[in-house]
């Protein structure tokens, strides 16, 4: 598995062509426009919106879709949580088993974990035109652009880098444990054995760390990464972002003050 | 005839680990201006260690080092670093940036060159090392061989003059490896090898450097080097796999007229 987010960055879409630091900027607000949302009807638009964004891209619904799976797996628990707990009020529609009266199935707490999983899904969705539409480093140096902190944006570029280099230590360690007939199951000996992998890889990922600090010293890193990136914003790139900020606008606008359904 | 300068002179280096390990005691040694110089060992024998002082990565507790004129110290190291390239042995630790035009051009970049100077040594290095068509590549796409030599083109670009390289052709197949040979034999530069490959240490380099224990323990030439086969052994080196007949005196004489 390759964790490359930024597969797609050579399609051709009026999301691919928008200024990088315009479109973190943008979408950046636009989530946390979604993450304020109140009611279940704006979350839907604000799916809706995601999705529409999704399109405009032309990456393949599926790669977006991969990632929804993580989302599911926290968010989906909500469902189940969320109606059994929630207090009841007034006005609320309470759901019983005829043979299990202790259970009560609070139908407010199924539409408040309907709209979290909206926002959830319209958010990470979001996340697909803001950084899979750009190489990966573009985007990164476009938040340097953006004041973000030099050291932040070294780390999550190392981060990045490095993450191909783990996942293959990752596999040669998985890989030289199976040879040696490791099969894991509920013992304290797959236990100790998760440990020392663990740790073993701690120590490698600090080793690695330490050499490539000495390989970026030997070739005069002072402490801040120089890069000589052009960015050149267009009036069209203004355009995506007012229309976004109008949908911004409007999301606020239908979740505070309309209240006509 | 002209008397070749002293580019990297060492007076009694010591230097102790963190741990308490003396990996350094009292190194003594003059490398001249184009000379090529293996440094050999066996595992542990601080070889790697010195080759960290001349770039100024670790700093020597007691004694000094003089670059082309130029004591490694704080006020000094960045002129060092343009000076002396060093070509790691794992080439993923000398390949940290996301495409391999940007690894290449991040030497020139803390060099304070010109765009246009960054980009010409960017396209030279990369040239030189047969990659230019993958300067637009991430360097974890490229093969082992290919990020050996993309990591040797991260340093060429800097045109240092000095280079040091550890385990230049460890992990690499004969074809990579002969390719590999051929361009440090054509590097017209000061060079120092750390190699446990006989062959390579051989059609590059002509002075050998013998590390013990973190000490000097003979400087000798290519030739007296090879032909003394309990020096190679005691040394943590041998003519490998791929000419044991070397013990056959005979065959021995043979590579010494072929190899």
């Amino acid at each position: 598995m390759r964790p490359d987010i930024d597969r797609y960055w050579e399609l051709k879409s009026p999301i691919h062509s928008w200024d990088p630091r315009l479109k973190i900027l943008t979408l950046a607000i636009l989530a946390f426009s979604i993450s304020s949302v109140q009611r279940l009807s704006t979350a839907l638009g604000c799916l809706l919106i995601s999705l529409v964004l999704l399109g405009l891209t032309k990456i393949p619904l599926s790669f977006s879709l991969k990632r929804l799976a993580a989302v599911t797996m926290f968010v989906g628990p909500f469902f189940i949580v969320m109606p059994l707990t929630i207090k009841a009020q007034s006005g609320d529609t309470i759901y019983f088993f005829s043979h299990l009266t202790f259970l009560e199935i609070n139908a407010r707490g199924l539409l408040l974990a309907a709209r979290v999983y909206c926002k959830a899904v319209s958010i990470v969705l979001l996340v697909v035109p803001m950084f899979g539409t750009n190489r990966f480093d573009t985007s990164i140096k476009a938040l340097e652009h953006l004041k973000v902190p030099n050291s932040i944006v070294q780390m999550l570029l190392f981060s990045y880098r490095y993450i191909f280099v783990f996942l293959a230590e990752l596999k040669r360690m998985s890989l030289a444990m199976q040879i040696r007939k490791f099969s894991p199951s509920t013992n304290l000996h797959t236990l100790k054995t998760y440990g020392n992998f663990l740790g073993t890889l701690l120590v490698r990922s600090f080793e690695r760390a330490e050499d490539v600090y000495q390989a970026m010293l030997s070739r005069g890193y002072t402490g801040t990464l120089k890069t000589r990136f052009e960015y050149r914003m267009k009036i069209a790139d203004m355009v995506k972002s007012t229309l976004i900020f109008v949908a911004v606008l409007g999301i606020i606008y239908f979740d505070r003050f309309f209240r006509g359904f | 005839m002209k008397e070749k300068s002293a580019i990297i002179t060492m007076k009694n280096l010591h230097y102790t680990y963190p741990d308490g390990t003396a990996a350094l005691r009292g190194i003594d040694l003059t490398i001249f201006e184009g000379e090529s110089v293996a440094l050999v060992g066996k595992n542990g024998s601080g070889k790697s260690t010195l080759i960290k002082h001349i770039n100024g990565i670790y700093r020597a507790e007691e004694g000094e080092i003089i670059v082309d004129g130029l004591a490694v110290t704080e006020e000094n190291l960045q002129k060092i670093r343009g000076l002396v390239g060093m070509v790691f042995q794992d080439p993923d630790s000398q390949l940290f940036c996301s495409t391999l035009y940007d690894d290449v051009a991040f030497g020139p970049i803390n060099m304070d060159m010109e765009d246009s100077l960054v980009e010409q040594r960017v396209k030279d290095a990369l040239e030189k090392m047969g990659l230019l068509e993958m300067m637009n590549r991430p360097p974890h796409d490229l093969s082992f061989g290919q990020r050996k030599r993309a990591a040797m083109a991260t340093v060429l670009s800097m045109r240092p003059k000095i280079m040091i390289f550890d385990e230049p052709t460890s992990n690499l197949d004969p074809k990579n490896e002969a390719i590999m040979t051929e361009i440090l034999c054509s590097l017209p530069v000061t060079k120092i090898l750390i190699s446990h490959d006989l062959p390579i240490l051989y059609q590059t380099c002509q002075k050998v450097v013998i590390l013990n224990e973190g000490k000097i323990d003979q400087i000798v030439s290519m030739q007296d080097f090879i032909s003394d086969l309990t020096l190679l052994r005691n040394n943590g080196l041998d003519f490998t796999f791929r000419c044991d007949c070397c013990d056959d005196p005979k065959h021995h004489q043979f590579l010494h007229e072929n190899l």
